[in-house]
């Protein structure tokens, strides 16, 4: 490879003698005067200048991500806090403090651009969480940014997290209802996320003209019952009416089967399909409608809750032992044993049997 | 070894040595852009001038006349010549009159006569008729080479476009398995900064800088209609202008005395053309091409005309994905066959596609062209010629593009419909003075549109395979289209007096430009099964869009103007001198909107279109005819240029006024999350214009996505060019040629693009040659998916491009020719051409995004590309350092004409690359890789075994491919290897046959790669190809050691056969042509 060298400025010092030079040496000194322009590489970009920061922490009592003190949002005062160049934990000149009296807080002299604010959650009062934290911030150049930090006394988590929060945690999530309440029971309603499923279990909600498709946001405490996790004492925060039914996740009996034994298993509440699950033993009679079926991977209870077939529905004669079956439902368990419940009737297709089981 | 500067020196120091050689003496004159001159010098036997001789050149195919009187020093100059072949008829009082004939007139050129008159007292008085002469171009110092009308017709072309025939030169750097036709790189420039005019008119598509119609039109100007053209790397007449590149000059053919004409079809097919490269036969091949003639008198010797018309019809095989296709591996996937045959079944009866199969498998693409083409030239008087043609191309490309798992479905149909007249008046204004006024007016219409551009739906993987399948969607032709309209006026005047021929003129030229495009502007639905698809429950849906939800749509004008005075001083007899200089703006004539948001983000002054007015261009030629007799020149010249920037530029800038949206919907549709897709439930019921894509997520509302902006920057600069000059060349007796020429090229102000929006450094990799990386520590992940919006300065925005100019470039080019013309008409011509190109960026068009990612980049970012030796200076990617060419025609046994034309040239630069991001900058495959040690190499691995297989495999790429292991132990520089050599042979055999009345019919074979034709193993293309530059991939970033872990692919530096190219695979093409 040849070398490529460096550059050395030039200016007309470098040309032979004045009598060679004659007329070509306006056209030669111009041009290469120019060429003595501009040799240098561009310098790199740089934003000259500063913008700041002006920030309000406060509790958001009524979590509207507002101020309003007549609601219970109260400022919080001597909270310490940073402001770091984002991603990182190097603090800005001048990016940390303590709020003010008044939850008040200003950071001067910041470069352009997004940074976190930071709050050390140590600082806060007992029963107050930031839901995010830090938060960013984008500075603009000679611009005051707002920044209004809304503590909360509960974050919006996904239903697998409060799920795994415990039982007895009090835990904020938003889910799709797949059964309202009534369809299977009158305290039940099941919901789920991207995450998880959950059955809500509460007599409040009845009445409230919930549809499947509906998405809930509420409060409510983490419980377990007969080895079926739930959640109770629920306290509504949003009804957004219409947004969508899930599709039913397709999945196996085994898969449930196995995941019987776990009340926070994903599978646990979510809304599921089998497809051509064999009946293998006929439905027991009375309130313990339970019946088994596979589609080769494994047995597991199909449950008719009496709300589909209340006592004289000859269950026995709807469902033949040996036909195969399309089953949606959600997935529950009762004392560690997996179960899927139906809806409704419409929920069970009689299909052909694929001879997997 | 010589360096760029020394050789730069030494080609200006000769150059100025040149300029020293001072006298007196008397005018000559210039050639013009389509016309060439006579120089005549009269003299008695005795050596002295003959002041007020008559000399008269007659052209002998149109009678075309033009004369003059020569001055006190015996000269006189014909100018505006049109090219051709002359009689110079030459009489003075009392000598016998003398004709010399055959005189061959090129354009751009002045042919160089010496006329010595025998008194009659002591001769028969009559007419001497002296024949053939040839002589040198003395007066120019311009490197050019002329492609002449005998080369055009002779030669093998595959494809009939005479831009093929600019591979006759050495300076071209080809692509071997691309076209050039579109673009061209000259001198190891950028294609953009070559400028292409026809009769004298500008015929680019400025808009992206390439020819007008583009590189995937066939041809514009029908073969038919194309006189000679010339390739000038170094045109120091400041008639010529916008480039950096080059200027190839074309001229077109008129009609004349002779009423005559041709018919020619030609074809080739599946049946010749050779297998492909991986040994399958091709099928359902063919093109058809043909063409037509007709020229005559409409008054003998004042006025003609010639009509051409040029078509093409092609159908090219195309293979896809299909149910087959999964068969034929080596082992068949019986799964994915059957999860093909559903996927059908699914578009069909969920997304109610009709007929979704006919969408793939194999089918052939279209790709027909039409063009007529009429001249009209008019000799109004002694004084003045008026000539006028018209040229119209159509071309209609369809089932263009799309991917291989889309299918039909994924391709567009791109039409192109060009429209160019052009009028010239050349007049003679007294003795001493001409002018030439030119206009133009142009327009061109590419439309692009999907065959399907409803959102692409995609399913990730079916089969064992994992193949993935697409279905519609178009990342490029979502009702694109771009317009381009152009009215030009030029006007030349030359003025000779004493030993000096002023020429003084200038050129206005406006450009229209309408462009409508968007990429990715269908949006695509991925999906990760089938299941899924027939559910419509996709996991992402990705769309870009205008923020106000309409088409980006640019709509702007730009001017572009010159003006320019030269003086050609006729110094000595034998020396000529030019001095010139020219001054060139290029103006957007609409400010773009501001942008405040970037303004308060980040200080940069919006709304601005570039202004520079500093567009000097000095520029000086000597050229000393060493001998005097026209057989010799030595010749120098410097010079500056000003090229032009392709407008793309700025319709990027005019589509972000409103700013450009990327929609990323990827939550959880269980969760019926905000930002889930949308279902694509009613795909069936949407509109097929693309009217109800989505653009928004799953809960609707607004326009949703983050903005990108382009903009100008504030004082953006045209670019600029020093070019220097220094050639010889000599008649080595009669019909020999042999010249050589050195050309020293410094380019600046080379547009690039910078992204605001790029973070500041966040930490350094110590052991990479202290690589910057603009990710946090804590976040950097090197495999690029971790970059995020954590590299950018402020999350409220996007990439914020910037049209900048930090771009530089230096070339040295030396080309050796010889040339022999044999009295048969027969003609051999060969030269060998080295060319060392280097720049910091070989970015040549078009999105912004593009000028962003091309710089390779070391230790910094592309912000920083810096300069000569920075970190992206390396050689230019339109180097090619030798190339030999050998052309040449001649007559064999039994009638039989051949001709040749065989290249070979050292392959174009590259260098190693990873997959990954190794800076965090958001680009992948941008960065040099540091080449570690083996021993050194931080492995993602822990298995010692494994560990020590990669760094055996590693030390051999290092030990086997010298070019990148004589950089251990610092960050590689750029393209230090060089592809592998190709070669190609063409080759036309004619043979023509008398029918009646002095008609003609004439059989043509053309054969293209012969050598492939021989023996399917050689003519091979074969080339280090992208998948096989890989060095080191990037696994990880390892925290605790602050290193990024690779991992040591497979295959690095090996090099393969490309598999199937037409362009390149022997063919055969029988043609027919019947002359009368």
């Amino acid at each position: 490879m040849m070398p490529f060298p460096n550059v050395e400025r030039r200016g007309v010092s470098a040309l032979p003698g004045r009598s060679w030079l004659r007329g070509a040496v306006p056209a030669l000194a111009l041009s290469l005067a120019m060429m003595a322009c501009d040799a240098d590489p561009a310098p790199p970009f740089v934003v000259e200048g500063t913008g700041s920061m002006d920030g309000f922490l406060f509790l958001d009592a009524d979590r509207s991500g507002f101020f309003d003190p007549f609601a219970g949002d109260e400022p919080l005062a001597g909270v310490p806090f940073e402001v770091r160049d984002r991603g990182t934990s190097r603090v800005f000149g001048g990016g940390s403090g303590v709020t003010g009296s008044d939850g008040r807080f200003a950071v001067a002299s910041l470069p352009p651009g997004t940074h976190d604010l930071w709050v050390d959650p140590a600082g806060l009062p007992e029963g107050a969480l930031l839901c995010r934290n830090p938060l960013p911030v984008s500075v603009y150049l000679a611009e005051s940014a707002e920044a209004m930090v809304a503590a909360e006394p509960v974050c919006l988590i996904s239903i697998q997290e409060a799920k795994e929060a415990g039982t007895g945690a009090f835990v904020n999530v938003s889910g799709i209802v797949t059964s309202f309440p009534g369809q299977l029971r009158s305290q039940y309603t099941y919901i789920q996320d991207g995450s998880a499923g959950v059955r809500i279990f509460s007599a409040a909600i009845e009445g409230l003209g919930i549809e499947i498709g509906d998405r809930l946001t509420l409060t409510a405490e983490v419980g377990i019952f007969n080895n079926d996790l739930q959640f109770t004492s629920p306290g509504l925060e949003e009804i957004e009416p219409g947004v969508g039914a899930p599709t039913p996740q397709t999945t196996t009996t085994g898969a449930m089967a196995a995941a019987g034994p776990s009340p926070a298993d994903p599978l646990q509440g979510r809304l599921v399909v089998v497809r051509a699950a064999q009946l293998q033993t006929n439905f027991t009679a009375g309130g313990n409608r339970n019946g088994l079926i596979d589609d080769g991977s494994g047995a597991m209870e199909l449950r008719i809750e009496a709300a589909l077939s209340p006592a004289g529905d000859p269950i026995r004669e709807r469902f033949t032992v040996g036909n195969c079956y399309d089953v949606v439902g959600v997935v529950g368990n009762f004392n560690g044993t997996a179960q899927i419940f139906p809806r409704s009737f419409d929920d069970i297709t009689e299909v052909a049997c694929t001879g997997g089981s | 070894m010589l360096t760029m500067n020394r050789i730069r020196n030494t080609v200006l120091a000769a150059l100025v040595a040149l300029a020293g050689v001072a006298g007196a003496g008397e005018a000559e004159a210039q050639a013009g852009t389509t016309t060439g001159a006579i120089g005549v010098r009269v003299l008695s036997t005795a050596d002295q001038p003959l002041s007020g001789a008559q000399v008269v050149a007659r052209n002998q195919e149109t009678g075309f006349e033009r004369g003059g009187l020569t001055n006190a020093e015996g000269r006189v100059t014909l100018r505006l010549l049109p090219p051709g072949i002359y009689t110079v008829r030459t009489q003075f009082i009392g000598y016998r009159v003398e004709e010399v004939t055959d005189l061959q007139v090129t354009i751009g050129q002045t042919a160089q006569l010496n006329v010595e008159l025998v008194e009659s007292a002591v001769a028969v008085a009559g007419i001497e008729v002296t024949g053939q002469v040839q002589t040198l171009n003395t007066r120019d110092a311009s490197v050019r080479q002329t492609v002449s009308e005998a080369e055009i017709s002779s030669l093998p072309a595959l494809g009939r476009d005479f831009t093929d025939f600019i591979a006759l030169s050495g300076l071209v750097s080809p692509i071997p398995e691309e076209t050039t036709g579109g673009q061209f790189a000259l001198g190891g420039q950028r294609p953009s900064q070559t400028n292409l005019q026809i009769d004298g008119a500008d015929a680019n598509n400025s808009f992206f800088g390439e020819n007008r119609g583009g590189s995937r039109v066939p041809f514009t100007f029908s073969l038919e209609s194309i006189r000679e053209f010339e390739i000038i790397t170094n045109g120091f007449d400041v008639e010529f202008g916008n480039y950096s590149g080059g200027v190839v000059n074309v001229v077109t053919r008129g009609g004349t005395n002779r009423f005559e004409g041709n018919v020619y079809a030609n074809m080739r097919n599946d049946a010749l053309t050779a297998n492909t490269f991986a040994g399958s036969p091709v099928e359902e091949y063919r093109v058809n091409q043909f063409a037509g003639r007709v020229s005559g008198p409409i008054v003998r010797d004042r006025a003609f005309f010639l009509f051409s018309m040029d078509g093409q019809i092609r159908r090219e095989p195309r293979a896809t994905i299909s149910q087959a296709s999964f068969l034929e591996g080596e082992e068949p996937d019986e799964v994915g066959a059957s999860e093909f045959d559903r996927f059908l079944r699914i578009l069909e009866n969920q997304y109610g596609i009709q007929d979704p199969a006919a969408s793939y498998g194999n089918f052939q693409t279209t790709a027909d062209q039409l063009s007529f083409f009429g001249r009209i030239d008019w000799t109004l008087n002694e004084n003045h010629r008026l000539s006028a043609r018209h040229n119209y191309a159509g071309f209609v490309n369809a089932d263009l593009g799309g991917g291989f798992n889309s299918g039909r479905s994924g391709a567009e149909r791109l039409e192109s419909v060009s429209h160019s007249f052009v009028s010239e008046l050349q007049s003679v204004l007294g003795e001493r003075t001409s002018n030439v006024a030119r206009f133009q007016f142009a327009t061109e219409r590419r439309p692009r549109d999907g065959n399907e551009i409803r959102p692409r739906l995609i399913v990730d993987n079916l089969g064992q395979t994992q193949q993935q399948v697409q279905f519609g969607g178009t990342n490029f032709a979502f009702q694109n289209r771009l317009e381009e309209d152009k009215l030009e006026f030029s006007n030349v005047l030359n003025h000779a007096r004493g030993s000096h021929t002023f020429k003084v003129g200038g050129r206005g030229m406006l450009t229209s430009i309408t462009n409508q495009f968007i990429a990715f502007g269908a949006g695509q639905y991925r999906f990760r099964n089938l299941d899924d698809l027939e559910n419509f429950r996709p996991y992402q849906y990705t769309r870009d869009q205008r923020g106000d939800g309409q088409l980006p749509l640019a709509r702007f004008d730009v001017l572009e103007w010159a003006l320019f005075a030269q003086d050609e001083w006729q110094v000595t007899d034998r020396l000529t001198t030019t001095l010139g200089v020219r001054y060139d703006q290029q103006i957007f004539r609409n400010r773009p909107e501001r942008v405040i948001d970037v303004e308060r983000a980040f200080g940069v002054t919006t709304g601005i279109a570039p202004f520079n007015p500093n567009n000097i261009s000095p520029r000086f030629n000597v050229a000393w005819d060493r001998l005097g007799d026209g057989s010799s020149v030595l010749r120098g010249g410097v010079g500056y240029y000003h090229g032009r920037i392709p407008y793309v530029l700025g319709g990027n800038v005019e589509q972000t006024e409103v700013p450009i949206l990327s929609l990323l919907c990827d939550g959880d549709l269980d969760d019926n999350a905000p930002n889930a897709p949308p279902r694509p439930t009613n795909y069936q019921g949407w509109n097929t214009d693309g009217s109800d894509n989505p653009f928004t997520c799953n809960q609707g509302g607004d326009l949703r996505g983050i903005p990108t902006y382009t903009l100008w920057q504030e004082d953006f600069k045209y670019p600029s060019t020093l070019k220097y000059s220094v050639g010889y060349e000599q008649l080595l007796g009669r019909g020999t040629r042999a010249s050589v020429d050195l050309v020293y090229t410094d380019s600046r102000n080379l547009y690039t693009v910078r992204n605001l929006n790029l973070r500041d450094a966040q930490f350094t990799l110590e052991n990479e040659g202290g690589r910057q990386v603009y990710v946090p520590r804590e976040l950097f992940t090197a495999t690029g998916g971790g970059a995020g919006a954590n590299n950018r300065r402020n999350t409220d925005f996007a990439d914020i491009y910037v049209n900048y100019n930090d771009g530089l470039s230096r070339a040295f080019s030396a080309t050796f020719e010889l040339e022999h013309r044999f009295q048969d008409r027969s003609s051999l011509r060969g030269s060998y051409t080295y060319t060392n190109s280097y720049d910091n960026s070989s970015y040549s068009c078009c999105t912004a995004n593009a000028g962003w990612t091309n710089p390779r980049v070391g230790t910094a970012s592309p912000n920083e590309v810096g300069g000569v030796d920075g970190q992206a200076w390396g050689p230019s990617n339109f180097a090619r350092n030798h190339t030999l060419i050998l052309s040449g025609t001649t007559m064999l046994p039994f009638g039989v004409r051949t001709s040749v034309i065989w290249r070979w040239n050292t392959g174009a630069p590259w260098g190693p690359e990873n997959s990954g991001d190794l800076n965090g900058d958001g680009v992948n495959f941008n960065d040099l890789p540091f080449i570690f040690a083996p021993e050194d190499l931080p492995l993602a691995t822990s298995d010692p075994a494994v560990a020590q297989e990669q760094r055996e495999r590693y030390a051999g790429y290092l030990a086997d491919n010298p070019c990148v292991g004589d950089y251990v132990g610092q960050l590689i520089p750029r393209n230090t290897c060089r592809q592998p050599s190709f070669n190609r042979l063409d080759v036309r055999i004619n043979r023509e046959f008398n029918t009646v009345g002095g008609q003609r019919l004439g059989l043509e074979v053309d054969l293209f790669n012969v050598l492939n034709g021989l023996n399917s193993d050689w003519g091979r293309y074969v080339s280090v190809s992208a998948a096989r530059r890989n060095l080191i991939n990037p696994v990880r970033f390892n925290q605790e050691t602050s290193q990024i872990e690779y991992t040591v692919p497979t295959g690095f530096g090996d090099t393969t056969t490309i598999g199937a190219n037409l362009l390149l695979q022997f063919q055969a093409q029988i043609g027919l042509r019947y002359r009368f």
